[in-house]
């Protein structure tokens, strides 16, 4: 145990110097640009902008600026929005839970389907389930998640609704159950396909290995044989890639959300985008960041305990 | 061939001997002969012919080269030769359908106009110019920086290793896409910005890889025979770690291409793209998906070239894994 506490804790440092890292970075990009953020339509005169340097701390030579920042950031104080003048934290803690909402779902519908078709493209290999779950991994990895969104939204929403007379997926919004499912869908679809077709690569491999053979002479059942001996080995190659497909599920839902008009970080960001409101694109990015790195730190942590094969040093190569 | 002699000799003299005596003396001993025992008797295949060979073998691959080649001519020749500019507007031509002929002038407008009146055929040419160029450019310094940074870590190992890795977790931690989009609101719109901040973070995965191998490389039989001939650095990594971390590299950089193209539209579509008139296929799309309920063409045409690219180098580094692998080596 003290060998995996020791792992835990060296990627919690690792974390922790990320986050930083990326703080540091924003706070630079914020000074790169161009303007101050008191340039507005008024002029204001000497005295007050004075003030009003003095007040932010804009006066202050920069590596004091650059502490007064990361503990801003750290208490969760990411600045006022420049468009509505609310506190980017409440916009954040608003909009934040649809954004998890919306890419937990995802993340379940991938993993389950992916796995799925990945075991049965395995076990029935050259018969027709393993061509239909490959065709569909092979659109899964090249038809962007937007575009299948919006195709989804096109056929199942609206042409739906102008053929059966009632809307049984709306075509946008965030309310009922049916609201979700086809955003959902549409951001695990690529996720999903990446998954099964690393299941079925891996299940391959197992299912030549010599214990599977055993089982067989043992006489086992093939379902024994596939869900207790083959899916449990065959499993680890995609929990490995389940910490980029976390971080890369949920920055989808930054597109997603705007094209099916759900009310996440996404439509904010993209909002703020039109709109030149720095605040709030810095905010949310930089929240949004952070939050990865927590997750791929989470996913690390799951992944060590997982298996106990792997070598707790880090050292994945 | 004096084995045979030497046999036919034998069974000659014994089946025809009641016939017409052969005498040995006939025969005559040439000895071996060195040069016939050791010539090549087929032309030496070398490992990268072996592996095109293969390659080439796959319908698969030759229809992605044919799929790339062409779009790669296209975009560098349609918009030269095409009687429309990208970026010309006619608002009294908007949103016409596909094979639409103008009324004026009696051109054809191949896949119809935009909202602005602009030929969609010449701007997704024109966009494939940038998400091609992006793509390219990209993986390329992301490929360069990856390998050299990745080769020098795993080379030197030890401390200089240690503390080059630490730093790749601290970088390759920090989210990809966040680095771009923060970059992509700071700096000026352009190819180049996008080029640059594509490319900041983008390395990293390249380095690991290139550093797992030159690390197993070196412990290789083959490296400590040529170190311990007195080979400098230099000889080593040119002539015996190069050649082979070529394959790998090869495989990653086709399919990291349609990551590179998948990222650019994505961006585009929270409106960090190339700014208008440009166009990109990512553009391209998002300016389709506003007007999609009405106009499902215009978004059907640049997510179909996406699509395509995006499969076609997806395949193609499958293939290419494949014809490289070593275990499949004949």
């Amino acid at each position: 145990m003290p060998k995996q506490l020791q792992y835990i804790l060296k990627r919690l440092v690792y974390s922790v110097i990320t986050v930083l890292v990326l703080i540091t970075i924003t706070f630079f990009l914020m000074h790169l640009m161009p303007g101050d953020p008191f340039t507005g339509t008024k002029a204001i005169q000497p005295e007050v902008k004075a003030a009003l340097y003095a007040k932010y701390g804009l006066d202050k030579p920069l590596p004091e600026q650059f502490i007064r920042y990361v503990g801003n950031v750290l208490h969760g104080d990411f600045g006022v929005s420049l468009l509505d003048k609310r506190p980017v934290k409440d916009i954040i803690m608003e909009a934040f839970p649809v954004s998890a909402e919306l890419g937990i779902r995802s993340l379940i519908f991938a993993f389950i389907i992916g796995l799925l078709l990945g075991i049965v493209a395995a076990v029935k290999r050259g018969t027709g389930w393993d061509t239909f779950s490959m065709f569909l991994a092979l659109i899964g990895v090249s038809v962007p998640s937007f575009v299948l969104g919006a195709i989804l939204q096109y056929f199942l929403g609206l042409k739906l609704y102008q053929a059966t007379g009632n809307a049984i997926f709306p075509v946008m919004g965030w309310s009922t159950e049916n609201s979700k499912l086809l955003p959902a869908f549409a951001l695990a679809f690529g996720s999903m396909a990446v998954i099964s077709r690393l299941m079925r690569t891996s299940m391959l491999d197992v299912l030549n290995q010599d214990y599977i053979k055993t089982a067989k002479a043992k006489g086992l059942s093939q379902s024994g044989i596939v869900w207790k001996h083959a899916v449990r080995n065959a499993i680890m190659p995609v929990v490995t890639v389940m910490g980029p497909m976390v971080a890369s599920v949920l920055t989808g839902t930054f597109v997603i959300e705007n094209i099916f008009a759900i009310p996440g970080l996404g439509k904010y960001f993209v909002q703020s985008v039109q709109m030149n409101d720095y605040t709030t694109i810095v905010g949310t990015t930089l929240f949004f960041g952070a939050f990865l790195v927590f997750a791929n730190f989470v996913v690390d942590i799951i992944y060590g305990l997982l298996d106990p094969r792997i070598k707790l040093s880090g050292e994945k190569e | 061939m004096t084995n045979q002699q030497t046999t036919m000799q034998n069974s000659s003299t014994l089946s025809y001997s009641a016939e017409s005596h052969i005498d040995s003396s006939e025969f005559q001993w040439i000895g071996p002969d060195e040069k016939a025992m050791e010539a090549i008797a087929r032309p030496t295949i070398n490992f990268w012919k072996d592996a095109m060979g293969r390659l080439f073998k796959s319908k698969v691959a030759i229809l992605c080269f044919v799929i790339l080649a062409v779009l790669i001519v296209g975009a560098i020749f349609i918009p030269i030769f095409s009687p429309f500019d990208f970026s010309r507007q006619n608002v009294a031509f908007a949103n016409q359908p596909p094979m639409w002929v103008d009324n004026v002038t009696h051109q054809v407008h191949l896949f119809g106009t935009d909202d602005l009146g602009r030929d969609t055929w010449v701007r997704i040419w024109m966009g494939a110019r940038v998400s091609l160029t992006v793509a390219i450019a990209v993986t390329l310094i992301d490929c360069l920086v990856g390998t050299i940074y990745g080769g020098i870590s795993g080379y030197l190992g030890g401390g200089v290793d240690n503390v080059m890795m630490r730093i790749i977790e601290v970088v390759g931690g920090v989210p990809y896409l966040i680095v771009v989009m923060l970059l992509m609101v700071v700096l000026p719109r352009g190819l180049t910005t996008i080029i640059i901040a594509y490319s900041l973070t983008g390395w990293t995965g390249m380095a690991r890889l290139v550093r797992g191998q030159v690390l197993g490389l070196r412990s290789e039989e083959f490296i400590v025979a040529a170190e311990s001939m007195g080979s400098r650095p230099s000889r080593v990594i040119a002539k015996h770690l190069a050649p082979n971390l070529l394959g790998i590299i090869v495989v990653n950089v086709t399919l990291d291409i349609p990551n590179v193209i998948f990222t650019e539209a994505f961006l585009s579509m929270l409106g960090l793209g190339i700014a208008p008139p440009q166009a990109s296929w990512g553009t391209l799309c998002n300016d389709g998906i506003l007007v999609f309920q009405m106009y499902p063409m215009q978004l059907v045409y640049p997510a179909v070239f996406i699509s395509v690219t995006m499969l076609a180098f997806n395949l193609l580094g499958d293939q290419l894994r494949d014809a490289l692998d070593p275990k499949l080596r004949r």
